[in-house]
């Protein structure tokens, strides 16, 4: 057949198809119609007409505008729907934790990696009253014994709402910021990865160490539980969620090292939108909790029922699934 | 073939002289399409869709627009947020205060992941040259690959612009320069590092521009057995020549003449009868 024969006899199912596509392009969605099932029967069939106009090698015109309509009808067709979004709830209660204790490997390693400058800086610390000053300046360590100073009045009265509102941007924005930071950093053979751990781990070590040798101990304990539960415990998965890219890039095994990779970040980021979320609760837990003037026995309890809540989370969320899909 | 013209072997004989006097045939053609960047995806449907990934340029254009776009939104935040700490109380200050830090938050992390998801794989700055996202088999690109493709975006920006700056101020190292420049530089369909991991591709949204030729002109019988790869090219001479100068069509038709053996404007329309022949009548 000749090509002006062949446009001749399909211009009418080309012109529907492209009114259809015009529709649906304007709608954004092509599962909600009724008539979904004419318009991938009209998609079939353009395609069709674009391959046999391609084999009869017609004209550039002819097959540039079937590609254009194809390409628009196969955009509709094949929108992929990942579903991870609608299944939070699972989610939350199942998928996470078992993604943690299936990389229980890099979990652990970053825990080390995390907690051992922690007790090696505060062990010096205890020994020596100056070692606090080789991690950092006087001014620094200045700042921080004034904040969690006992004497201070600040420390009695409840924050208004006003402050609390700002610290609660700015530890979403810092410390949401560093565990991504920590994560997308396994990209680069995860040296980055752990050199935030390590040094988040001196940097803390030295402040807590220094803060309880001096004896603040009581203003900083209460304030820091809480939120330490979620917030201490996701930065210990992001770093798991950086190593696990790390390793995709030295052991790619069997596969290609961009295939390895890209399961690789399959995985981790599964680990990332949990230690995303953390971080966010860690925040609010941060900003409206934590400073607020209670007790210290109010503030312990609360803390460690947290502690308690987030470790028998990693624990035991989840476990009934596999059991069930086994048993 | 009824013409009494003897079938000449065009393919191998007929040549021409460009425009640089380099000799070429028809047969050179095939080389050109090497430049091309193009690429053809099959669908399941068995249809060969054409793809034409986004350059460094269309790409670089983007980025530059959509650093302007987030400095610019930073600024207007934190412009606000002086004028409010003078002008009213120091409560409403801590909260503008607040606001902005998520600003800067959700612009260095999730700008792209936004306008990717709620405008088609385009940006700002896509739009404005005409690119968008999608994924690797051309689909509209999915929430996950957005959210990976734009966190790696510090990765890729090292050291430039407001994302790239996080890696260097959370981390302290020295910049490294601009790996993403590194990867679409060096990489198949220009694709940076967080195309790579979440396996986009950033591709034009313009389609070729379809001019159908307008002008009639009667089929011609061609005098000579025509391969198909010249058959293609006197159809493709046809459907383009409404972007050539007059003087370049006739140009390309004499390349016909050995065939022809026509002139000028003669040339033009044999060449265009060549082409209706191929066509069939309408």
């Amino acid at each position: 057949m000749k090509e002006n024969r062949f446009i001749h006899n399909r211009e009418e199912i080309w012109q529907t198809f492209e009114n259809a596509l015009n529709e649906y392009e304007r709608k954004r969605n092509v599962q909600a119609s009724t008539n979904v099932e004419e318009f991938v029967d009209l998609y079939r069939a353009v395609s069709h007409d674009l391959t046999v106009a391609r084999t009869r090698h017609y004209g550039a015109n002819l097959i540039t505008r079937l590609n254009s309509l194809v390409l628009r009808g196969h955009n509709l067709v094949y929108v992929s729907r990942t579903g991870w979004l609608e299944n939070i709830f699972r989610f939350y209660t199942n998928t996470f934790p078992r993604e943690v204790r299936k990389h229980k490997k890099w979990v652990l390693t970053s825990l080390i990696l995390f907690t051992f400058p922690w007790l090696a800086v505060s062990y010096c610390i205890s020994k020596s009253d100056t070692f606090i000053y080789t991690v950092m300046d006087r001014s620094t360590v200045a700042g921080f014994e004034q904040m969690y100073d006992p004497s201070d009045a600040r420390h009695d009265t409840n924050p208004p709402a006003s402050r609390q509102l700002e610290a609660l941007g700015g530890y979403i924005q810092n410390n949401t910021s560093i565990g991504l930071v920590t994560f997308v950093s396994g990209i680069g053979f995860g040296l980055l990865t752990i050199f935030v751990l390590l040094f988040n781990s001196v940097y803390l070590g030295s402040v807590f160490a220094h803060l309880t040798v001096i004896g603040y101990g009581s203003t900083l304990y209460p304030f820091v539980i809480g939120h330490g539960a979620l917030e201490l415990t996701a930065i210990v998965i992001a770093g798991a969620a950086g190593l696990r890219l790390a390793v995709a890039l030295y052991f790619p095994g069997n596969l290609g090292r961009q295939t390895a990779l890209r399961q690789g970040i399959r995985e981790a980021m599964t680990l990332a939108a949990g230690f995303f979320t953390m971080f966010i609760l860690a925040a609010f837990i941060e900003a409206f909790w934590s400073p607020v003037s209670l007790p210290n026995i109010v503030k312990y309890l609360v803390g460690g029922t947290l502690w308690v809540l987030v470790l028998s989370y990693f624990f035991f969320a989840g476990r009934n699934e596999i059991s069930r899909l086994s048993g | 073939m009824t013409s009494s013209t003897p079938p000449l072997p065009i393919a191998e004989d007929t040549h021409g002289m460009s425009s640089r006097g380099e000799q070429f045939t028809l047969k050179d053609i095939e080389k050109f399409q090497i430049l091309d960047t193009k690429f053809v995806q099959e669908t399941p449907e068995g249809a060969e869709l054409e793809i034409r990934p986004a350059g460094f340029l269309a790409r670089g254009i983007a980025f530059i627009v959509d650093e302007l776009i987030r400095f610019l939104i930073l600024l207007v935040f934190v412009i606000i947020a002086s004028i409010v700490r003078s002008a009213l109380s120091p409560a409403l200050s801590n909260i503008v205060n607040g606001a902005t830090l998520l600003v800067i938050f959700s612009m260095s992390w999730f700008y792209g992941v936004f306008f990717e998801q709620l405008n088609d794989g385009k940006t700002p700055g896509k739009v404005v040259s005409s690119i968008k996202v999608t994924n690797a088999e051309g689909t509209p690109v999915g929430i996950m690959q957005s959210i990976i493709r734009n966190l790696f975006r510090p990765v890729d920006s090292l050291g430039f612009g407001i994302v790239g700056g996080l890696l260097l101020q959370n981390a302290a190292i020295f910049p490294l320069g601009l790996p993403g420049l590194f990867f679409v530089l060096f990489s198949k369909n220009f694709r940076r590092l967080g195309d790579h991991l979440a396996d986009t591709i950033t591709v034009y949204t313009n389609q070729p521009r379809v001019v159908p030729y307008k002008g009639v002109s009667t089929p011609i019988s061609i005098p000579a057995t025509l391969s198909l790869q010249d058959q293609n090219l006197l159809l493709a001479f046809q459907d383009r020549s409404a972007e050539f100068s007059d003087e370049r069509k006739i140009e390309l038709a004499e390349v016909l003449e050995p065939l022809h053996r026509q002139r000028s404007e003669e040339a033009v329309n044999i060449c265009f009868g060549y082409a209706n022949s191929i066509r069939g009548a309408s």
